[in-house]
């Protein structure tokens, strides 16, 4: 570990203190979303449907509902009509039609484990037993998986009359295709001709899962006046609640949503599957309803990652200068259009300075569950093919694998990938920390190889609504709209305390409600820290103001005599000069004031800067089986400034041991009905403990000028180089490239053999 | 004033073309006016277009744009 420690600068800010949350959730005291329990609440089930792809011609409900204890049913014949029109969803959008679909299946279903009914009933047994009462009578459908079936000539169709977007001119045929995203500048063919080396590729990788041990689940309760309630675990119970509330039709500020635990979300908790239907049976039923996925479920049913196909072209000049990039890729987005092929482009134009680039994404729809954001949405598979190119490049022009990055890499001031130029980013300084670390030169043995790979991403910032309240004994509340999937109570009351001069453990940190505090954007795009962290930040200094003006009320001075230091106002002129009162002191006043102190802030900021990381990998190929094992790795990025060392190493070495699981194990796989055959935690396999050796973290600090304390996202970037990085490890192991993931036994042991 | 539109913006309202040259006293008057050449447009801008004025992100649209020289409009992207 290579902790920034002692800060000097900071007083709190960069220390590691006990997290807030921490004991309730380590002794089981934490209620996460299939733990909470209301008054008078029953118990859903969601009937799924069977087939990949099928017209649902009737449902005969009749049955279920006469069953002793059903309290009612729900099918999208209850649901209101929805619109095309778009909504807000996260920090993306999608349309009103295919969120609703998403949460319950609408004359067809598109995947096995669509929604098509779901019953409300005293006990969990009795709606299970009446989803066996319920009659659908289907026609059943072809069904495609594959991008290449779902693009073939005559292919069935997902949605009638979807027209490719993106594309000029525009197809005059309905295709699974449903966008594509084009980024280009200069003539890419021509720098491609004239390069002194060029190497291609052909890549593919399969759709993968977050992951998180908690299944989505709610509780929801529709009152008879209209308001309900909705209790969930999320990465954002505000954009739940406008989804929930925009398919129900119903006022937003009607539906109050109040966030529990939540056991992982890595993305996949920003949308709605369940909250609908629960809302819609609790106002059959009267009652509040639960409902809660099951394992099966979240893998069937909620949106994993797409899997890509793509193909790339990089060219150089003799001395390892990259001309040109050339780049198209195909999502398997899953049954609903908006799979994250922005980020894809952008991801594989960020890193690195190219003169001449064209890098075209193409969104697929297949018969599985639609895919959804799996952090740093669309950029692992796309680094994936273009570190692994890139690797390929080095090789040919005997070039060590970091120079060439480094010769390359973006700096500050260059354009970005959509032309906006580059801010006070630290890539370089990661490149060069990558290489002065031990391990970079650290001999191997026999079938062990090295691979690294490096990384861009975006990150975001935008809206977050935060409160600083302080009581009368001067300890501090800071309330957020920004659910902690992180450590965000920590950084949060690490930023207020810095701010205010207290000590950490006077700061306590409460997520509210969607009735008790202003609007925040999901916990995603790497942004909390960042965009919350200003809201709090500048409530707190409005809290200061406060302070100070009443301090000088109580000196007799005026509110510019009064210095605000180390958590007390202290008095710079007049008789009373060199005196102080402490926080507590002026709080306890307040009824001698206009009131209590409370300041709340609402914020957008956009001047939050990417993230860059380089990652080493050391792996050892067992020639007899093909078996993988990380021996050694190492993760460099740059963190901005480390506002809670610990949690950002945690996100470093979280987002490297998902994305070794991606590398080597993780894998949607379907049968010939497409039916996924391993959707448990025994067949899917993501890696353990004992999978691996220790991560270890390396935080270069490069400052976000535009944060008060420097900060960048850093939840996201690290799993953006780990496939490249051990692919690029397996081949150099190997000496045979390695261009299909994941890298499980039986595949490379095939391609040690078709190279013997 | 230049404006720059990068995909999907171009394609999908403006026949293709991502440049013009427009002048707007803030953003809000300047997707208005991108809006009339492409209907539509100001309706997908706000849930979907970032825009950076002279290379440096805008989040308030009522902000002036006296002396901007380049407005650049770009697709929002999703976080995880």
């Amino acid at each position: 570990m290579n902790a920034p420690e002692p800060k000097g600068k900071f007083r709190v800010v960069g220390t590691r203190p006990v997290r807030p949350d921490g004991i309730d959730k380590v002794t089981g005291k934490a209620i996460y979303g299939p733990d909470f329990v209301t008054a008078g609440m029953i118990q859903g089930a969601i009937l799924r449907s069977p087939h990949a792809h099928a017209r649902i011609r009737s449902i005969d409900t009749s049955k279920a509902e006469a069953l002793p204890g059903v309290k009612a049913v729900v099918t999208s014949a209850d649901f209101p009509g929805q619109s095309a029109k778009i909504i807000a969803a996260g920090e993306t959008s999608s349309s009103l039609q295919n969120i609703a679909a998403t949460c319950m299946a609408n004359g067809k279903v598109l995947y096995i484990g669509h929604a098509v009914a779901a019953v409300a009933a005293t006990t969990k047994a009795i709606a299970e037993a009446a989803l066996k009462l319920i009659v659908v009578d289907y026609e059943v459908l072809p069904h495609v998986i594959e991008v290449e079936e779902a693009l073939a000539e005559g292919a069935p169709i997902l949605h009638e009359g979807m027209i490719t977007k993106g594309l000029d001119p525009a197809p005059d045929r309905p295709s699974n295709a449903s966008m594509v995203f084009t980024l280009a500048g200069g003539d890419v063919d021509a720098a491609l001709a004239a390069s002194a080396v060029t190497v291609s590729g052909h890549y593919r990788t399969a759709p993968v899962h977050q992951g998180y041990i908690e299944p989505h689940a709610c509780v929801a309760s529709w009152n008879a006046d209209g308001q309900g309630q909705l209790w969930i675990s999320s990465q954002g119970h505000f954009d739940l609640r406008n989804q929930t509330a925009s398919v129900l039709h119903m006022p937003s500020s009607d539906l109050r949503t109040y966030p529990l635990e939540i056991g992982g979300g890595f993305g996949g908790k920003t949308g709605i599957y369940l909250e609908p239907v629960a809302m819609l049976l609790s106002r059959k039923a009267g009652r509040p309803v639960r409902l809660t996925m099951s394992r099966e479920d979240v893998f069937n049913a909620s949106g994993p990652a797409p899997g890509i196909v793509a193909d790339i072209t990089i060219g150089a000049s003799e001395d390892g200068t990259l001309t040109a990039l050339k780049l198209e890729f195909w999502n398997q987005a899953g049954a609903f259009p908006g799979s994250t092929i922005h980020s894809g482009v952008m991801t594989a134009l960020g890193a690195y300075r190219l003169p001449a680039y064209f890098a075209r994404g193409w969104d697929v729809v297949s018969n599985f569950a639609g895919t959804k954001a799996y952090r740093a949405p669309g950029a692992p598979q796309v680094a994936f093919v273009v570190e692994s190119c890139l690797d390929d490049i080095a090789r040919k022009l005997g070039i060590d694998a970091l120079d060439l990055r480094l010769k390359n890499a973006a700096r500050p001031g260059d354009p970005g990938p959509t032309r906006v130029p580059h801010g006070a980013i630290g890539y370089v300084e990661c490149l060069e920390a990558a290489k002065a670390h031990p391990h970079w030169s650290a001999p191997l043995g026999p079938n062990q190889g090295r691979g690294v790979a490096g990384a861009f991403w975006g990150n975001y910032g935008g809206q977050s609504t935060a409160a600083v309240a302080l009581a009368a004994d001067g300890s501090v509340q800071v309330t957020t709209g920004s659910p902690d999937i992180g450590g965000s109570r920590a950084s949060m009351a690490i930023m207020a305390a810095e701010t205010l001069g207290v000590p950490y453990e006077s700061v306590r940190v409460t997520i509210a409600d969607t009735g008790s505090i202003g609007y925040s954007m999901v916990t995603g795009g790497s942004r909390v820290t960042f965009a919350t962290g200003k809201a709090v930040i500048g409530a707190a200094q409005k809290v200061i103001a406060t302070l100070v003006e009443r301090a000088a009320s109580l000196f007799g001075v005026e509110p510019g005599q009064v210095e605000w230091r180390d958590g007390a106002a202290h008095c710079l002129d007049g008789e009373r000069a060199g005196e102080s009162l402490s926080i507590s002191a002026i709080a306890g006043k307040a009824g001698q004031f206009s009131g209590p102190i409370v300041a709340e802030l609402a914020v957008n900021p956009l001047d939050y800067l990417p993230a860059f990381a380089v990652h080493i990998c050391d792996t050892e190929v067992d020639p007899e089986t093909g078996n993988v094992s990380i021996i050694r790795y190492t993760t460099v990025q740059d963190v901005g400034t480390a506002i809670h060392p610990d949690y950002v190493e945690g996100q470093m070495q979280g987002g490297a041991v998902q994305g070794i699981g991606w590398a080597l194990n993780e894998a949607y796989v379907f049968d010939g009905n497409g039916r996924m055959e391993n959707p448990g935690f025994l067949d899917y396999r993501m890696p353990v403990a004992s999978d691996l050796p220790m991560i270890d973290t390396v935080m270069v600090e490069v400052p976000n000028p535009a944060h008060p304390y420097g900060v960048k996202g850093v939840g996201e970037a690290p799993i953006v180089p780990p496939l490249a990085a051990v692919a690029n490890a397996v081949a150099r192991a190997t000496g045979l490239p390695m261009r299909q993931l994941p890298l499980s036994p039986d595949r490379v042991w095939a391609a040690i053999q078709a190279a013997k | 004033m230049k404006v720059i539109l990068i995909e999907p913006f171009p394609g999908r309202y403006f026949g293709g073309r991502g440049e013009f040259e427009i002048d707007a006293p803030n953003l809000f008057a300047l997707v208005r006016a991108l809006d009339a050449i492409g209907p539509g447009f100001a309706e997908a801008a706000g849930e979907d277009a970032a825009i950076a004025v002279d290379g440096v992100m805008r989040a308030d649209w009522s902000a002036s744009l006296e002396g901007a020289q380049e407005v650049l409009i770009v697709p929002r992207i999703a976080g995880g």
